[in-house]
């Protein structure tokens, strides 16, 4: 039988799930190399670039512990903060029955850039796969895979050897706006968290292949951002990820860095 | 004299220049693997002596023979063995008035092992490898570098002892001064890092160093990197204008004559040597925001080509002395040109990196050495050392105005053949002409713009628009025929559509036989070729897409050019999609399929084809029966670049029995 409906939890459930892990994943991940200065634009300092790739995937999670089944792409560069170098996921593009509660978790918990999107497909057949994310009508990526090896053998620096049963633990950086009001009766944007995170990664499959990738940009996503110089690599892949060791790394001042943040959070006319 | 600021004397410390004119060091692998200045390497820099150059300095001469190895045959003072071919070097330059510098280097982490047999690690001022080519590295000792300090020193003494007029520190580009300069790369927590007292002190010991050696009245120079322009890749950390200001005044304080301003690390390195698309005088604000605070004389590099802007940035003071590295390397008489007004004459460099592609490809080995495009001279001096000149009026007939035809009528001329160039388009220059006509492409017309002039002088009979049969050439009987046809562009039957009325080549884009604006294009072949015209479209207003079969741009480009022409692309806002293969053009679109076989449809109004050529040579078998039949260029084998052109016609021109 159904719970009963109620705005009230009771108060020993009112605490956030410490775990947070999206299980049994399965998609496409690749990377390719683009160009440094565009990479650089993107990122908040005192983040800087590392390489000139970017990295993304698309992927379907089916057991997520906090909501239904949603899918999830994102693309992200990678950056280095005083020596770690770790992937700053610039756009996460979501959809499927637990989309709007995972896009909602990931941005008021860890500042994650997420939006709702129109669809996104996977599809898998015998040697391939692909697969697409639409939004407002484009399709922001489309992106294939050729199993058997990386298109630059390189590829292999970014997915740390990747094989099925092994576990993997990946650094990431999340930028927050914190918005607040400014004591004349407005608000405004107060600091940046900059967080680091590890993501730990636990593959049952890890098929690595020649990726071709396909970016556009719309009016409020512009994944064609980072043009594609080369197809470096990527795999289909299986896996669990949970997301662990969330440290406030850095309180940043807005100043020079939230106009880096807002478009990938809010459409333009979102808080206009 | 033409220009009288470029020709007027001055002074290094007490040292007399005759000119305003440079020459940089470059490191262009001519010398010995021992370290001596070779006769290849002297007769290297006489030339450039004889060419009207004030100051040479010579390039990286090794001061540490452990870890300090640069290049496979560079030069070296790291031992007294050197001294004496160091004197013939200093005794050979010194008849012209000239002056030259012993540039003193130690490459710190931007090395290689193989290189270096005496240590198992690099060297630098912390334990980071370098990005571009990472080998494993060490952070020196305090008691290194005071030893280090001591090999600098003792290096600038011999250079002393050998009648050198100078000595060059560099303290830029990346190497190991710099490492100890530059905030980005210096995490030391002693007193060689941390505060910028702490990062200068390694470069201000060596000059304390040196200047105790020497004595007070030898010219030390110290070359700096003004910027290192890691702020353009959002790298914030990276020496900037303000602290080389400083580190220069600093440097002056501590009794150096010159400060010798560059800029660019390794990892910024088209700062350094720039390619094509960087123009003249680009960064010398750096060099003349430097001389403010300095009241030593101050020398820059910035893509100097032209005497009269050389002249005019003199004359406004913003530097003391024009320095320049690849000019010299395209014509060691740009001096004499410059200074009698023969700017003309001047056969001017391109900036299209050949030689820094040559000179890498040979650092570890030393099997060959650097090589300029369009000066087939430059690296074998010796080697071709005297021009015949038999040709005792005899007919020669170039058949095709490209680089190669060029070069070949202009050699043939020099011998005193009676020299007949045929070129059936309206213009010369070839599949050079096209490469300058792209975005920030133009100096490649430099060498177009010197054959001309100088086919002019030699009384070559160009005939333009003429496109000659076998039986016209059989008819001049000609004691030699140079075929210099070149290529023509690939149209692959294959492609369904390929016969398209929307369907163009890359000549007629860029000549602008058709002019395409406020269009969808897909350029089909993303190679450099393909890139700077997908780049040219979208200038001129079209939405351009750039495809190619291979999982990257550039396939087979040198790695320098191709950053500089994708960060281009990246500005322009073309849309490069490797890893796609051109399928069919229809009407408004095109279908391609992606390397795991998914055809996809983009809609387009035109496609430019952009698949590379085939060599054009007809001719060839239709002159079978005669005598001295040369083909060269791309019409003996396609897809070749400038120098496969011209080096060969050259050789051929320049052996011709």
């Amino acid at each position: 039988m159904m719970e009963k409906a109620s705005i009230l939890l009771p108060a020993e459930k009112a605490v956030l799930n410490p775990v947070s892990l999206m299980g049994d994943e399965k998609g496409i991940y690749f990377t390719f190399r683009s160009d440094l200065a565009l990479i650089s634009q993107v990122l908040p300092a005192p983040l800087e670039p590392a390489f000139p790739l970017v990295s993304g995937y698309v992927v379907e999670i089916n057991k997520p512990a906090f909501c239904q089944p949603y899918k999830e792409a994102m693309i992200g560069v990678y950056a280095n903060y005083n020596g770690q170098i770790g992937l700053f996921p610039v756009s996460f593009m979501l959809c499927g029955p637990g989309a709007e509660m995972a896009t909602l978790g990931g941005r008021e918990r860890f500042g994650l850039p997420k939006k709702l999107c129109d669809s996104i497909t996977i599809e898998k057949e015998e040697g391939r796969a692909r697969a697409t994310v639409s939004r407002g009508g484009v399709t922001l990526l489309d992106v294939s895979i050729k199993l058997g090896q990386y298109n630059n053998p390189m590829a292999g620096m970014c997915y740390q050897g990747n094989e099925p049963g092994k576990k993997s633990g990946g650094m990431s950086f999340y930028a927050q706006p914190v918005i607040a009001p400014d004591g004349s009766g407005y608000d405004t944007f107060k600091q940046v968290n900059l967080y680091t995170n590890i993501a730990e990664y636990t593959y049952r499959t890890w098929e690595p292949g020649e990726v071709t990738v396909r970016l556009q940009s719309s009016e409020n996503d512009a994944w064609g951002h980072f043009p594609v110089f080369e197809n470096m690599g990527g795999a289909f892949s299986e896996n669990d990820i949970e997301m662990k060791d969330l440290q406030l790394a850095e309180v940043l001042s807005p100043e020079g860095i939230i106009n880096k943040l807002l478009v990938t959070r809010y459409d333009r006319m979102g808080l206009i | 004299m033409a220009f009288e600021h470029l020709g007027a004397k001055g002074t290094i410390g007490n040292l007399e220049i005759k000119n305003r004119l440079v020459m940089t060091a470059m490191g262009v692998g001519v010398g010995d693997h021992s370290g001596i200045a070779s006769d290849a390497f002297i007769e290297f820099y006489r030339q450039r002596a004889e060419g009207g150059c004030g100051l040479i300095i010579t390039e990286v001469t090794r001061v540490n023979d452990v870890h300090g190895v640069c290049e496979y045959d560079q030069l070296s003072l790291s031992n007294d063995d050197m001294i004496p071919s160091f004197k013939k070097l200093a005794d050979t330059i010194h008849p012209y008035g000239t002056k030259i510098f012993a540039q003193l280097h130690h490459p710190g982490r931007e090395a290689h092992l193989v290189i270096n047999p005496n240590t198992d690690m690099l060297v630098s001022s912390v334990d980071a490898p370098s990005r571009i080519a990472p080998e494993p590295t060490r952070a020196l000792t305090v008691e290194e570098i005071h030893s280090l300090e001591k090999d600098f020193a003792a290096a600038a003494v011999r250079a002393q002892k050998a009648g050198m007029d100078g000595v060059e520190i560099h303290a830029g580009h990346g190497y190991l001064i710099h490492q100890f300069l530059s905030a980005n790369d210096n995490f030391r927590t002693d007193e060689y890092g941390g505060s910028l007292e702490n990062r200068m002190r390694f470069l201000l010991e060596i000059i304390a160093a040196i200047r105790e050696a020497v004595g007070p009245d030898y010219p030390i120079s110290v070359r700096l990197s003004s910027s290192e322009f890691l702020d353009a890749v959002g790298i914030m950390k990276g020496t900037t204008v303000e602290e080389s200001a400083q580190i220069a005044a600093a440097c002056e304080k501590a009794g150096v004559n010159l400060i010798n301003v560059s800029s660019g690390t390794h990892f910024t390195g088209n700062t350094i040597v720039e390619p094509t698309s960087y123009e003249q005088g680009w960064k010398l604000p750096l060099a003349a925001e430097i001389k403010k605070h300095v009241s030593i004389p101050v020398s820059a590099t910035s893509v100097f080509r032209d005497p009269a802007y050389c002249d005019q940035v003199l004359a406004e003071g913003q530097i003391d002395f024009i320095a320049m590295g690849r000019s010299w390397l395209a014509d060691p008489e740009w001096g004499t040109k410059a200074l009698s007004g023969r700017c003309d004459d001047i056969r001017k460099c391109t900036g299209c990196m050949y030689c820094f592609e040559t000179a890498g490809n040979t650092l570890c080995t030393g099997e060959s050495h650097a090589f300029c495009s369009i000066n087939p001279y430059m690296g074998q001096e010796l080697e071709y050392s005297e021009l015949k000149k038999d040709g005792a009026g005899r007919k020669a007939v170039v058949v095709g105005g490209g680089p190669a035809g060029m070069e070949a009528a202009m050699i043939l001329a020099q011998r005193e053949f009676d020299v007949t160039l045929f070129e059936k388009g309206d213009q010369l220059g070839g599949q050079m002409y096209l490469a300058s006509l792209p975005p920030h492409r133009g100096k490649m017309a430099n060498f177009k713009h010197f054959a001309e002039k100088q086919l002019k002088d030699l009384g070559v009979d160009v005939r333009l628009n003429t496109a000659v049969t076998a039986d016209e050439i059989r008819a001049m009987n000609p004691y030699t025929v140079f075929i210099c046809t070149g290529s023509a562009p690939i149209l692959p039957r294959s492609i369904k559509g390929i016969d398209g009325d929307n369907v163009y080549t890359v000549p007629q884009i860029l000549r602008e036989q058709v002019k395409l604006t406020g269009k969808k294009i897909v350029v089909a072949g993303a190679g450099l070729t393909g890139m700077e015209t997908a780049e040219f479209l979208q200038e001129h207003g079209n939405e351009v897409t750039n495809i190619d079969m291979m999982p990257a741009v550039g396939f087979g480009a040198f790695q320098l050019l191709l950053m500089d022409e994708e960060a281009l692309t990246a500005k322009s806002g073309v849309r490069p999609m490797p890893g796609h293969k051109l399928v069919e053009i229809r009407k408004d679109s095109v279908l391609i399929e992606d390397t795991a076989g998914y055809q996809i449809e983009l809609p387009c109004d035109a496609v430019v084809m952009s698949l590379g050529v085939r060599a054009v040579n007809s001719l060839k078998d239709e002159l079978a029966d005669l005598n001295n039949v040369v083909v060269v260029g791309e019409a003996d084998k396609a897809g070749q670049r400038v120098p496969q052109a011209v080096h060969p016609a050259f050789e051929a021109a320049y052996k011709l029995a």
